[in-house]
C-alpha cells in the first residue's frame, strides 16, 4: 500500500469521525448567542466600599437601549427597554465581572450602569454607582452597538466617592 | 616498507582503472546516504547482483562502476546497520547512469530497560505486568515538553487537567486522592492533603525516561499505587557539560463561535527552560530553572508558573553513591472552578470575584545513598520530604479562606541481592509521616508504616516467576487504623519464537486522603460535610497478555495484547445530601466496581517511510451491584500517532486521540443541577477527537547546529470537548518552540 493511501485512510478517519463537538445551546450555526460582558472596577479597591451610601443589598448591571427615565428601571425592562444580569455581583471586593446575554441583534446600548439596590424595594430603592463611559467622564456615558461576530465589552469604573449623576 | 606497499597498491589500482576505463560498456555512478538524515554513507557496498563487479562508497558519499557490459541488471546496496535497497538497471554502451541511494537505518533492538516494575534494572520482556516506556530518544524525537504530553497518548491512560486515570482507574475525584502513585526519581510526589499530582511541579526538561505500570502496584509501592503508577527518571550528568534551552510563544485561536470569544486579540502562551549537567570527577551536577505563563482560552483562568531543580550527586567510591536534589515550583493563577454556561463556556459565572487568585507552592527535596557491597547486592536509603502549600487571595468579606500547608516526610531502606544465579530478592521498610495544618482540613497527622519483599525466580527455562507482597499499617489520628497486605504474583514467559507471554496478578489499595476524611468548607454553594469513618479503597488487578517484536515488509514492527480485569472495593465517591436551597458533600465508600477489558498497540514503520504507533483500549467500567457503567469513564481510548521524515532536517508529526463519550455521569449531579442549578450544563459532553501535530526543523544537520525549531499545533481542528465537568478543554492553539542542547 503506497504512502498517499495509508495517509488518506487516516485522514479520512480523523476528519470524518468529528464534527466539531461541543457548540452553545440552541445554536447549530457558527454564531452562538452574543453577550454584553466587561470588568467593573471599583475606585479605591475594597476599601472605598465603605463609602458607598446606605445599605447593598445588591449590585447588577443594566444596559438601556433608550436612556432612562424617572420612571424607574422595572418599567425599562418590563417593556424590554433594559438588559440586566439576572443576580446581584458580588460586592465588598476590588471589581467584579459581569455578562448579560443581548437577545436582539444588533442593538445600540445608549446606557450601561452599575446599579446598587439598597433597600428590600427593588424598582424604587436602587441607585447608579457607575456608568459605562469612554471618556472617563460619569457625567457622559457612552453608547455601544452590539453585534455578532464581535466582542462587545464595556468595562466601567466605579467610583463611591464621585457617583453619576442620577437618571431616575 | 609501508610507504613501499602502499605505492604498489596505488600503482596497481591506477592501472585497473585506466584497463576498465578504456573497456566497453556502460557506466553506473552516485551517491549513497542515510535516509533519514541524509548524510553520505562511507563504506557502504555497491554490487551488481550475479556479477563480480562492485564498488565500495567514498568518505563523499560517493561510487563509481564502471564497464559494465550491455544488460539488464540488479543493482544492489548494503551497509551494516542498514537495510539493504536492490534496483533494477538497464546498461547500454557508453551510457552513464547516475542514481542517488538512501538506505534506512535498522533499529537496533536492545530490550528496553525499566526500573519501577521491581525497584531494580531488568528487561522489559522479563516483567509479568503491562509497563510502558517513554524514553530520552523518544522525548526528543516526539518533541514531547510536558509531563501530561509524555501521558497523553500512552495506550489506557487518560489525562483530565493533573489527574492521571490508568485504564480507568479514576473519573471525576474533585481533585482528590490520585489512584495512580507518581514518583520522581523513586520519591514519591502526591500532596500530603489532597493526594493530588502537581505536574507543574516536575522538572521536565531533566527527564530522561517515563515508566507507566499499569494495574495496582501496592505490593512494591503501597497507598496509592491503585490503579498504576508514574514514574519519571532525570537524566544522569555525564563527563560531558550539557545545556539544553528551551523557549516557545503561542496563541489560542479565536474559537468559532462569538459567544465563546472573551478577548480583543488571541491569548498568548510563553515560556522557557534551562538546565545544565555536568559530572566532574566524583561531583555530578544539575540545575535546570523555567517559568511559564499563560493568558489561557477562558477569562479569568491566567497563570504563571516556575520551577527550580537541582540535583547534586558525589561516588565517595565506585561502590557508594550520595544523591541529593532539591525542587521548588510555585504558581499563582485565577480561581477557574467551571464555566457560565455552555453558552458561556470561557466565562465563569456571573458575579465570580475577579480579585481572588490560588497561590500554590511545591518544594521536594531528598538525599539518597547507594552502596553496593559486591556485584550482586546493593542497598538503597533515601529519605526526604514533599511539601505543598496553597492559599487563597483577594477574597471577598466573609469568604471562608480555602488553604492547606501539607508535608510529607517519607523514609525509605531497600536492599536488593541476587542470592543464587536463579533467584534474586528485593525488600525494604518505609516510613512515611504526612502533617497538615488547614483551616478546612485541621491539623490532622498520618502515619504510615511498610514492609515489602519481592522474589523474583529465573530457574525454570524461559519462565521467570515474581512473587511478592507488601503489609502497611496506616493511622490517622481519631481515625481507625488500617492494616493491609498487598500480594502480587507474575510469570512471564519468553518463548523460543520470540513471542512474550505474561500474567499477573495484584492487590492494591489507597488509604483516604486528608481531604477525603477532614473537609469542613463550603465551595461554590456546597458545604462539604467531614468523614473519619472513611475505609481504604481496595483493588485486585488481574492481567495476561502477550508481545512480539517482527519484522514486517522489512521495518521493524511490535505488537502487543493483553486482557485486564480490575475488581475494585469501597471506592471513596463524594456523596450530595440536596436539599432545595443547599447541598452537602460527604465522601464515603460505596462503589464496588469491576473494568474489564483488552488492549492492543501496533507500532511499525509503514512502507518505510512512515513511522505509525497505535493502540485500542476497550473497556467496560461498571458498578458491580447495580450493573450500570461507573460514572465518567469511557469505554473505547484509540491514539495513533504517525511521523514522517521529510529530509533535509524536516519531519512532521500528527497525533490523535479518541476518546469515547463518557456514558455515565453521577446522577446526583444532575438531580443538584436541576435543583440548584450548581454546574449549569454539567451534563454537556461528547466524544475527543483530537489532532496534535507538529513540524520539526532540526538544523543539525543542515546548519551543523544543535538547534531544534518545532511549530506546535495542539488540538488544531478545533475540536470542542469537556476532560471535566463543566469545562471546556483547551481549544486549538499554535506555538512556536526552539529547543538547543550542546
Amino acid at each position: 500500500m503506497k504512502l498517499h493511501t495509508y495517509l488518506l485512510i487516516v485522514s479520512l478517519l480523523i476528519f470524518t469521525s468529528c464534527n466539531g463537538g461541543l457548540e452553545p445551546n440552541n445554536t447549530h450555526s457558527p454564531i452562538g448567542k452574543t453577550y454584553l460582558t466587561g470588568i467593573i472596577t471599583y475606585k479605591g479597591g475594597k476599601a472605598n466600599w465603605k463609602f458607598a451610601q446606605d445599605s447593598v443589598v445588591a449590585i447588577r448591571v443594566v444596559a438601556f437601549k433608550h436612556y432612562p427615565d424617572s420612571s424607574g428601571i422595572l418599567k425599562d425592562i418590563l417593556t424590554g427597554n433594559a438588559f440586566f444580569t439576572p443576580t446581584s455581583l458580588a460586592f465588598n471586593v476590588d471589581s467584579s465581572l459581569y455578562s448579560i446575554e443581548i437577545p436582539e441583534l444588533p442593538v445600540e446600548i445608549v446606557y450601561i450602569g452599575v446599579a446598587q439596590q439598597y433597600g428590600a424595594d427593588l424598582t424604587k430603592q436602587q441607585r447608579v454607582i457607575g456608568v459605562y463611559s469612554i471618556t472617563g467622564d460619569n457625567t457622559k456615558p457612552s453608547s455601544i452597538i452590539i453585534e455578532r461576530d464581535k466582542l462587545n465589552r464595556a468595562d466601567i469604573i466605579v467610583d463611591f466617592e464621585n457617583l453619576p449623576p442620577q437618571p431616575f | 616498507m609501508k610507504l613501499l606497499y602502499y605505492v604498489s597498491f596505488s600503482l596497481i589500482l591506477t592501472l585497473f582503472s585506466v584497463q576498465l576505463a578504456e573497456a566497453k560498456g556502460g557506466c553506473v555512478k552516485g551517491q549513497v546516504q542515510d535516509s533519514l538524515r541524509e548524510l553520505p554513507l562511507a563504506g557502504a557496498t555497491i554490487r551488481i547482483e550475479s556479477t563480480a563487479r562492485g564498488a565500495n562508497v567514498t568518505k563523499t558519499g560517493e561510487f563509481f562502476i564502471s564497464a559494465i557490459p550491455e544488460g539488464n541488471y540488479n543493482l544492489i546496496a548494503s551497509m551494516i546497520g542498514y537495510y539493504s535497497t536492490k534496483l533494477s538497471i538497464t546498461i547500454k554502451d557508453n551510457d552513464t547512469l547516475t542514481f542517488i541511494i538512501s538506505l534506512r537505518p535498522q533499529e537496533i533492538r536492545a530490550a528496553t530497560i525499566v526500573v519501577s516494575a521491581s525497584k531494580h534494572s531488568q528487561s522489559i520482556q522479563d516483567v509479568p505486568i503491562s509497563i510502558s516506556v517513554i524514553d530520552a530518544q523518544q522525548l526528543q524525537e516526539r518533541n514531547i515538553t510536558k509531563i501530561d504530553d509524555a501521558l497523553r497518548y500512552i495506550p489506557g491512560v487518560n489525562i483530565s487537567r493533573d489527574q492521571v486515570s490508568i485504564r480507568g482507574s479514576s473519573g471525576f475525584a474533585l481533585g482528590l486522592g490520585s489512584r495512580v502513585a507518581l514518583l520522581l526519581d523513586g520519591f514519591p510526589m502526591l500532596s500530603g492533603d489532597n493526594g493530588d499530582m502537581k505536574f507543574d511541579a516536575l522538572p521536565f526538561i531533566n527527564v530522561e525516561r517515563v515508566e507507566v505500570i499499569k494495574g495496582a502496584g501496592s505490593a512494591l509501592y503501597g497507598t496509592g499505587a491503585l490503579g498504576g503508577v508514574v514514574s519519571i527518571f532525570t537524566k544522569e550528568p555525564t563527563e560531558k557539560l550539557d545545556v539544553r534551552f528551551r523557549a516557545f510563544g503561542g496563541l489560542f485561536t479565536q474559537p468559532k463561535y462569538d459567544a465563546w470569544k472573551v478577548f480583543n486579540s488571541p491569548p498568548e502562551q510563553y515560556g522557557f527552560d534551562a538546565g545544565i549537567l555536568k559530572k566532574i570527577d566524583d561531583f555530578s551536577i544539575t540545575v535546570s530553572v523555567g517559568t511559564k505563563y499563560d493568558k489561557s482560552y477562558r477569562e479569568f483562568d491566567d497563570s504563571k508558573r516556575w520551577n527550580f531543580y537541582s540535583k547534586l550527586g558525589y561516588s565517595f567510591s565506585t561502590k557508594t553513591i550520595l544523591t541529593g536534589f532539591i525542587n521548588t515550583a510555585g504558581e499563582d493563577h485565577a480561581n477557574w472552578v467551571y464555566w457560565n454556561s455552555l453558552d458561556s463556556a470561557t466565562r465563569p459565572p456571573t458575579g465570580t470575584n475577579l480579585n481572588e487568585r490560588i497561590n500554590s507552592q511545591k518544594l521536594a527535596t531528598a538525599l539518597e545513598l547507594k552502596h553496593f557491597f559486591n556485584e550482586e547486592v546493593f542497598l538503597i536509603l533515601r529519605s526526604g520530604i514533599f511539601s505543598t502549600d496553597f492559599h487563597n487571595e483577594g477574597l471577598e468579606t466573609g469568604v471562608q479562606a480555602i488553604n492547606s500547608a501539607a508535608t510529607v516526610f517519607n523514609n525509605e531502606a531497600q536492599l536488593s541481592a541476587k542470592l543464587n544465579r536463579d533467584l534474586f530478592l528485593t525488600s525494604g521498610l518505609n516510613a512515611t509521616f504526612n502533617s497538615v495544618e488547614s483551616p478546612i482540613y485541621g491539623s490532622p497527622k498520618q502515619r504510615i508504616f511498610s514492609a515489602y519483599t519481592q522474589a523474583e525466580y529465573s530457574g525454570l527455562r524461559h519462565f521467570i516467576v515474581t512473587v511478592g507482597g507488601r503489609f502497611d499499617a496506616e493511622k490517622t489520628d481519631s481515625a481507625e487504623r488500617n492494616i493491609q497486605f498487598n500480594p502480587k504474583a507474575g510469570v512471564s514467559y519468553n518463548s523460543p519464537l520470540g513471542i512474550q507471554f505474561r500474567a499477573s496478578m495484584g492487590r492494591g489499595f489507597r488509604a483516604p486522603m486528608v481531604g477525603e476524611r477532614f473537609a469542613a468548607l463550603r465551595f461554590q454553594g456546597i458545604t462539604v460535610v467531614p468523614n473519619l469513618r472513611l475505609l481504604p479503597e481496595e483493588s485486585w488487578s488481574f492481567e495476561g497478555g502477550m508481545s512480539h517484536e517482527f519484522d514486517w515488509n522489512d521495518s521493524p514492527s511490535s505488537i502487543d495484547i493483553s486482557y485486564f480485569q480490575n475488581e475494585l472495593f469501597q471506592l471513596v465517591e463524594p456523596i450530595f445530601q440536596i436539599n432545595s436551597s443547599a447541598a452537602n458533600i460527604k465522601f464515603e465508600n460505596i462503589t464496588r466496581a469491576r473494568i474489564q477489558g483488552a488492549e492492543i498497540t501496533f507500532q511499525s514503520f509503514i512502507s518505510k517511510i512512515i513511522g505509525l504507533e497505535t493502540s485500542l483500549t476497550l473497556m467496560n467500567p461498571r458498578i458491580y451491584q447495580l450493573d450500570i457503567p461507573l460514572a465518567f469513564r469511557s469505554p473505547v481510548l484509540w491514539y495513533t500517532k504517525l511521523y514522517l521524515p521529510l529530509g533535509n532536517g524536516f519531519e512532521v508529526q500528527a497525533d490523535y486521540r479518541f476518546i469515547a463519550r463518557v456514558e455515565q455521569i453521577d446522577p446526583q449531579i444532575t438531580e443538584l443541577n436541576s435543583k440548584l442549578n450548581i454546574i449549569p450544563d454539567a451534563e454537556a459532553r461528547v466524544a475527543n477527537h483530537v489532532v496534535d501535530a507538529r513540524l520539526i526543523y532540526n538544523l543539525k544537520d543542515t546548519f551543523n547546529a544543535p538547534i531544534t525549531l518545532t511549530l506546535n499545533g495542539k488540538n488544531i481542528l478545533d475540536y470542542y470537548y469537556v476532560e471535566i465537568l463543566g469545562n471546556l478543554a483547551p481549544i486549538r492553539n499554535i506555538s512556536l518552540q526552539v529547543e538547543a542542547r550542546w
